[in-house]
C-alpha cells in the first residue's frame, strides 16, 4: 500500500466517521440501553469496519455495512448476556405521564415505550423508521428473511403506534 | 399472518424524513390505517432520534477517528514482545514438566535399578554389546575403550533429547510475519 493510498483512505475514513458516527452511536445506545456497553460496541464496530471494509464501496453502502456490523455485535452481545431492562423503575411505572405537551416528557416517554421492546425489535424500528433502510437491507443486516422482516415490522409498527397513542402521542400531525 | 400494506408507505416515510409532507399525503394518511401507523411511528421515532443525539452530545465526545484508525492498523500487526509475554506461562509450565519428568525418571531408575538391569540384560542386542566390550577389553582395548562406548550412547541420547525439545519449542513460535512496532 503506497503512502498516498494510505493517506487517501485515512482522509476518506475521517469524512465517513464524521458523517456516520453520531447516528450510529445513537442507534447502538438506544438498542443497548447502556452507555458504556454502547461505547464498546461503537468502537468495536469501527475497528471491524476498518479491518474488513472495501474502500471502493459507495458511502451509503459503507454506512449500511457498519450498521450491519453494529447490529450483529449487538445481537451477539445479547445472546451472551441475558437482555436487561433499561430501567426497571421506569418499566414498573404506569401511563401517568400522558404528555400532550411533549417537550421534556417526550424523551422519557419514548424511552419507556422503547424499553418494553426486545432488543431485536428496537433495532428493527430504528433501522426502518430512523435510518429508513428497506426491508431487503434490514434483512441483510439482521440475518433474517425479508418476509420475516415484513411481518415483524408490521406487528411492531401496530403495537408501537398503539403504545404511542396510549401515551398521548397519537396525533402524528404535530411534526 | 396477513400483513396489511399500502403502496404509498415508502413515499410517506421519505416525506416524513425529508420534512415535506404535502396535504394530499397527509389526507391519505388520515384515511389509511397502514399509513396512519407509519406516520405516527416515523414522526415520533425521528424526534426520538434527535433527542437521543442531543443527549449523547452532552454525554461525552466521540473517540477521535485518528485513534480508531491507529488501533485498527495496530490490530493488523503482531508484536513479538506481546506474543512472547502471552506465551510465557506456557514456556514456564513446559520447563516445569521437563524437570518433573527428569526427576521422576531418575527416582524410578534408582528405585527399580535391579529390575531395569534385569530387563536390559534380557534384551538380545545388549548381550552382543556386552560380548563386544568384553572382547575389546581382552584384546587390549583397556578401560578407556570400555568407557567410550557407554559415553557415546549417553551422548546420542542427550542429542536426541535436545533435538526433540528444540522441535517442540519451534512449533509454538508464530509462523506468520511478525512486525515489531
Amino acid at each position: 500500500m503506497s503512502m498516498s493510498d494510505d493517506w487517501n483512505k485515512r482522509n476518506s475514513f475521517q469524512e465517513f466517521y464524521g458523517w456516520v458516527s453520531p447516528t450510529l452511536r445513537g442507534y447502538i445506545f438506544r438498542v443497548c440501553g447502556d452507555a458504556a456497553l454502547a461505547d464498546d460496541i461503537f468502537q468495536e464496530s469501527f475497528l471491524k469496519y476498518l479491518r474488513t471494509v472495501r474502500w471502493d464501496m459507495k458511502e451509503q453502502q459503507q454506512k449500511a455495512f457498519i450498521f450491519k456490523i453494529a447490529s450483529r455485535l449487538i445481537i451477539d452481545n445479547f445472546r451472551r448476556i441475558k437482555p436487561q431492562a433499561l430501567d426497571l423503575v421506569e418499566k414498573s411505572g404506569e401511563n401517568k405521564s400522558a404528555s400532550l405537551t411533549h417537550g421534556e416528557h417526550l424523551e422519557p416517554d419514548m424511552k419507556k415505550i422503547f424499553t418494553t421492546l426486545k432488543p431485536r425489535d428496537r433495532s428493527l424500528l430504528w433501522l426502518a423508521y430512523v435510518e429508513e433502510y428497506s426491508h431487503e437491507e434490514i434483512s441483510e443486516m439482521m440475518g433474517l428473511k425479508v418476509k420475516s422482516i415484513k411481518v415483524l415490522l408490521f406487528r411492531l409498527r401496530g403495537a408501537f403506534a398503539q403504545m404511542l397513542r396510549s401515551k398521548g402521542y397519537g396525533r402524528e400531525e404535530q411534526s | 399472518m396477513k400483513t396489511a400494506t399500502c403502496p404509498r408507505e415508502e413515499t410517506l416515510r421519505e416525506a416524513v424524513a425529508g420534512g415535506s409532507l404535502d396535504p394530499a399525503l397527509r389526507h391519505h394518511a388520515r384515511q389509511c390505517p397502514v399509513c396512519r401507523d407509519v406516520l405516527a411511528v416515523s414522526g415520533w421515532m425521528l424526534k426520538f432520534r434527535d433527542l437521543t443525539l442531543d443527549n449523547l452530545r452532552a454525554h461525552g465526545p466521540l473517540p477521535a477517528p485518528q485513534e480508531l484508525w491507529d488501533r485498527a492498523q495496530a490490530g493488523r500487526t503482531i508484536d513479538l514482545g506481546t506474543v512472547n509475554k502471552a506465551l510465557k506461562p506456557i514456556y514456564i509450565y513446559r520447563k516445569i514438566a521437563w524437570l518433573v519428568s527428569a526427576v521422576g525418571s531418575a527416582v524410578l531408575l534408582l528405585l527399580e535399578f535391579e529390575k531395569i538391569k534385569g530387563l536390559l540384560a534380557s534384551l538380545p542386542g545388549l548381550d552382543a554389546l556386552a560380548a563386544f566390550l568384553k572382547k575389546t577389553t581382552e584384546t587390549g582395548g583397556g578401560p578407556l575403550a570400555q568407557a567410550i562406548a557407554p559415553a557415546a550412547l549417553g551422548l546420542a541420547a542427550i542429542i536426541l533429547l535436545i533435538l526433540v525439545t528444540g522441535i517442540k519449542r519451534g512449533d509454538t513460535r508464530p509462523k506468520y510475519p511478525v512486525h515489531s512496532k
